[in-house]
This record gives structure tokens, sequence and C-alpha cells, in this order.
């Protein structure tokens, strides 16, 4: 009887074990940042301790979901689209990417709202010699949430 | 004098309202890797390019982070073991067209080119040459290539119980339309 109880405990153990693992394979990527954020900070704080310490910065911040505040400066893309917030007196960027599944959430959002934001960190952008891509810095975000507008 | 001034003025003008640098931050760049076991794919639509029509440099950077997969697992595993993206977070390539004159900026039409140049990623830069095309419409170029690299060829390292699920050759598809 013991016995019999025990294989049916490791039976039991062994198929919630294969459907964890098929849950955890099956498991779809996540393409808001809606959960809880890692850090609340704002793009100019994060921009200032990455040209302190790049390295350490990478380390601590990229990947990580942060959620700050910013004014609509830019908007561009017609599905996946990417919003842009930036404060011209310092010469810089937040680029804030937006997957398509977001775009219902965020197409009303225009130029000039302030709005409250949630994004997977991808680090910065610096210029560098012979760049012809940047112009200024930037710091961006993928996955990006709209949480406030207004 | 004069006219031989007016004309080079001219020359000069035309030039200049032609040379100018397109870019765009909404590009994407995809992947697959193809497998009897599995097929791998992920997609960046946040990629940065920009092409100088009047030198023919061409440049990408794509924030690695911004690749986005279907399962969760997979995009963990490509952020953290492969490509190591806290350590390594932009993948590059600056690079020239080899043919300067094949493009005509002022007139739609689809033109093959080859890019020269260093692509960079997961901090190993090596030199390659894609083929691709620029497709002008209305103005407006659209950078378009497909070309395949091995992941060995950029140090990164694929576990030996992984290594069936991941292909030897990894494709590349390249689709920037510039402002």
């Amino acid at each position: 009887m013991e016995r019999k109880t025990l294989f049916k405990g490791i039976g039991l153990v062994i198929i919630i074990g294969v459907f964890v693992g098929i849950y955890m394979y099956m498991k779809p990527a996540s393409t808001a940042s809606t959960g809880k954020a890692d850090f609340k900070i704002q793009p100019v704080e994060l921009l200032s301790a990455f040209e302190a310490d790049m390295a350490e910065s990478n380390e601590k911040y990229i990947g990580k979901v942060i959620r700050f505040n910013g004014t609509v400066s830019r908007i561009e893309g017609d599905s996946a689209l990417l919003i842009t917030l930036s404060k011209p007196e310092e010469d810089f960027e937040a680029q804030c990417g937006f997957d398509k599944s977001e775009y219902e959430k965020s197409k009303n959002v225009a130029v000039g709202d302030q709005v409250t934001i949630q994004g997977s960190c991808d680090g910065v952008d610096l210029p560098e010699e012979d760049d012809i891509l940047a112009d200024g810095k930037y710091i961006s975000f993928s996955r990006c949430s709209i949480f406030d507008a207004k | 004098m004069k006219k031989i001034i007016s004309f080079l003025a001219l020359a000069i003008f035309a030039i200049s309202a032609f040379a100018q640098v397109y870019k765009t931050s909404t590009g994407t760049v995809d992947f697959i890797s193809k497998t009897p076991a599995e097929d791998i794919a992920a997609k960046s639509s946040k990629v940065k390019a920009a092409i100088d029509s009047k030198s023919g440099a061409v440049q990408f950077a794509i924030s690695v982070n911004s690749f986005q997969f279907k399962k969760s697992l997979m995009q963990k595993h490509f952020q953290e073991n492969y490509m190591e993206t806290k350590k390594y977070p932009k993948s590059t390539f600056k690079g020239k067209i080899t043919e300067s004159t094949a493009v005509q900026w002022e007139k739609d039409g689809t033109y093959t080119v080859n890019v020269k140049g260093k692509l960079t990623m997961h901090g190993v830069s090596k030199a390659i040459t894609i083929p691709g095309k620029v497709i002008v419409k209305e103005g407006k170029p659209i950078l378009k290539a497909t070309f395949k690299i091995k992941p060995q060829d950029y140090k990164i390292k694929i576990p030996a119980s992984t290594s069936s699920k991941i292909a030897k050759d990894i494709a590349i598809n390249v689709n920037c339309t510039c402002n």
C-alpha cells in the first residue's frame, strides 16, 4: 500500500514537472512592460549614470523595466510606434519603442502630451567620430507601455 | 568667365541639393535560424540606419535588447547566454557602397549595391561585404539586404546541448525606410 502511494506520488511529481517544463518552454515572450518596474528613474538621470560608468550601468539597467515620464516630442511609425520624449535644453532624447500589440493603447497619444511610460532599457547611444547616425545623445527603451497620458 | 563661375555655382548647388544624409530610427532587422529540430526567429523594429548620398557611407545600429522573440525562454537565452547583452548592448555596421555612382538618388528605381564595411556584434568586429538594394521611392531611399553570418565568427558560444537547434548560418534581413 505504501509502495503504491509512493509510486503515485512520484508519478504526480513527474507529470507536474513535465507540465511546468512545457509551460516554461512555450510561454510567449512579453511584448509590453506592464508588470512592476525594477526602477523608477528619469531618462536624464539614467543618461548621467551611463555617462559616469558605462559598464556598471549596462549591467545594472539593460533589460530592466524602467518607469519614467516626459513630454512627447515626436511620433514615428504606423504600427510599431516610436515615441520620443525630449527636453531641448538637454540635447538628448529618450526613444520609446512600442510593439504593434500596444498600438491601440498608444495611438491616441499626441505630440505635447505628458506621459508616464514603462519600458525595458536598451542602453544609450552617444555620438562617435565619423558617426552619421547620431546627432545627439539617446537613451532607448523597448517593449514600452503607456501608464498615464494627459 | 562669368559664365564659368555661374556654371560652377549651379553645379555645386545641384550636387549639394541631392547630397544628404537619410536616416531612420524605425528600421527593421529580423533573423532566422533554421534547423530540422526548430526554427528560431526574432525581429527588432528599432533599428537606426543612415545613408549619405554624397559619400555612400552607410551605418546601422541595433540595441540587442530590442529583439523580440515569440517564446520567452528563447529571448532570455539569446539575451543572457548567447549575446551577453549587458556586456555588448549594441550591434553596429559601418560601411560604404562600393559603387558610389550606382544609385541615382533623384530618380525612382531599384539599385543593386554592395556595401563593404565592418560588422560589430558580441564585441567582435569583422570585415564584411553585404549585397543589398537601395530602392529610391518618392525621393526617399529604402535599404534592403539579406545575408548570412556564422555565430562562431563573432565568438557567440552555443552550448553542446542546444547546438543541434541552432543553425551554423543565421539568415539576416534588413529593411529600413529612410527620410
